[in-house]
């Protein structure tokens, strides 16, 4: 048996345990996601076939308890990876369900609300959900929270920058989300330090006064678990 | 529009060559695992961690990176770029209230910029909280 096919074996071997409701092995899934290893990118697409928001409904059995659903609405939600589609539906169904018990699924629920949204980003419920979001990042130190929250200030400063000239060179980044991105960045969030590089990327400024890029060797995988339930609140 | 972060998360063409390395990977959920062997071992008897590590660090793979701490020198270097960034925040902020102050907006539309920046411009009060 080769590597690949050792690989291949393993991988379905996980694939099947989160099918069966398996903590550790979503857990991993969701831990690891952010290497990109193309074996794992692949388990979860195929994962996204198979567990859809029908599977998740028609749990009646109780297969997907609530740390099953949140980490695989993290999953779905494909913020670890750009090679991971972000199956939106999938992640509303999941954080629906143990919206009761945790509390961060409100935030993320508002999260969801905003990628879908076609208003403008002034629009009421806009700024309800950007609310919850801030409640989520400044109360419960949610490091997600505050991820998002630099991304939607840096989209925003990009179409801002593209309605007064789209020709002009990007010299310098938003500082708001620099600093909404200095807490994640200093807990080695992977989400966080792979952002802010994509943002340093995106300057059209010589180098020396472009601000440093985060190494990954920062990166701690271990604040990717950060669920909350509220019993432990 | 928000809705546009997920719009714009498309994959480069670096990453979609990723994908493609990723396609001899036959991943089947509904094969036997009852029967299935690897290296002469019952898959189903692997403790999990083991399943887990090889996965990450198969034997003729490059292993990962090891995660390596920060020196004194590099932490000192980001807590002085940290430092400088909230500076000019504040900054930033006093030369915004003083434009406001001399260019008023109508109220209802000022009110919603003010919600909108109070949002985006919390981590500054979350450290009091």
């Amino acid at each position: 048996m080769n590597d690949i096919s050792k690989i291949s074996m393993m991988c379905s071997f996980i694939g099947y345990l989160i099918l069966s409701g398996n903590v550790s092995a979503i857990k991993f899934l969701y831990g690891t996601a952010w290497r990109e290893h193309p074996a794992l990118i692949k388990t979860i697409d195929e994962l996204q076939r198979h567990l859809t928001t029908a599977e998740i409904l028609g749990d009646t059995r109780g297969i997907y308890g609530m740390e099953f659903l949140y980490h695989w609405g993290m999953v779905c939600l494909g913020e670890l990876s750009p090679l991971i589609f972000k199956d939106l539906k999938a992640a509303r169904v999941c954080f629906e369900k143990i919206k009761p018990s945790v509390p961060q699924a409100e935030a993320r629920l508002a999260y969801i609300e905003l990628l879908e949204s076609t208003e403008p980003a002034k629009d009421y419920h806009n700024i309800c959900c950007l609310e919850e979001l801030r409640k989520c990042a400044s109360k419960q130190r949610d490091l997600f929270s505050m991820i998002v929250l630099a991304k939607i200030c840096f989209y925003s400063f990009l179409e801002e920058q593209q309605q007064r000239n789209p020709d002009a060179p990007i010299i310098e980044l938003p500082l708001k989300a620099m600093r909404l991105l200095e807490y994640p960045i200093q807990q080695g969030h992977p989400v966080a330090i792979r952002f802010w590089n994509d943002m340093v990327n995106c300057l059209e400024c010589p180098p020396e006064i472009r601000p440093p890029y985060c190494a990954e060797k920062s990166i701690c995988q271990q604040v990717l678990y950060d669920l909350k339930s509220s019993a432990s609140m | 529009m928000i809705g546009l972060c997920a719009t714009t998360q498309i994959i480069s063409w670096d990453q979609e060559t990723k994908l493609w390395d990723g396609v001899p990977f036959d991943i089947n959920f509904s094969q036997d695992f009852s029967v299935a062997c690897i290296d002469g071992r019952a898959l189903t008897g692997i403790p999990m961690d083991e399943v887990f590590r090889a996965l990450l660090n198969p034997l003729s793979a490059p292993a990962l990176s090891p995660v390596l701490p920060l020196s004194f020198e590099e932490q000192e270097r980001s807590r002085m770029f940290w430092a400088d960034i909230e500076k000019q925040e504040k900054k930033e902020r006093k030369r915004k209230l003083k434009w406001k102050r001399k260019h008023p907006k109508p109220s209802s539309l000022e009110e919603a910029e003010k919600n909108f920046d109070r949002i985006l411009n919390d981590l500054g009060v979350q450290e009091n909280e």
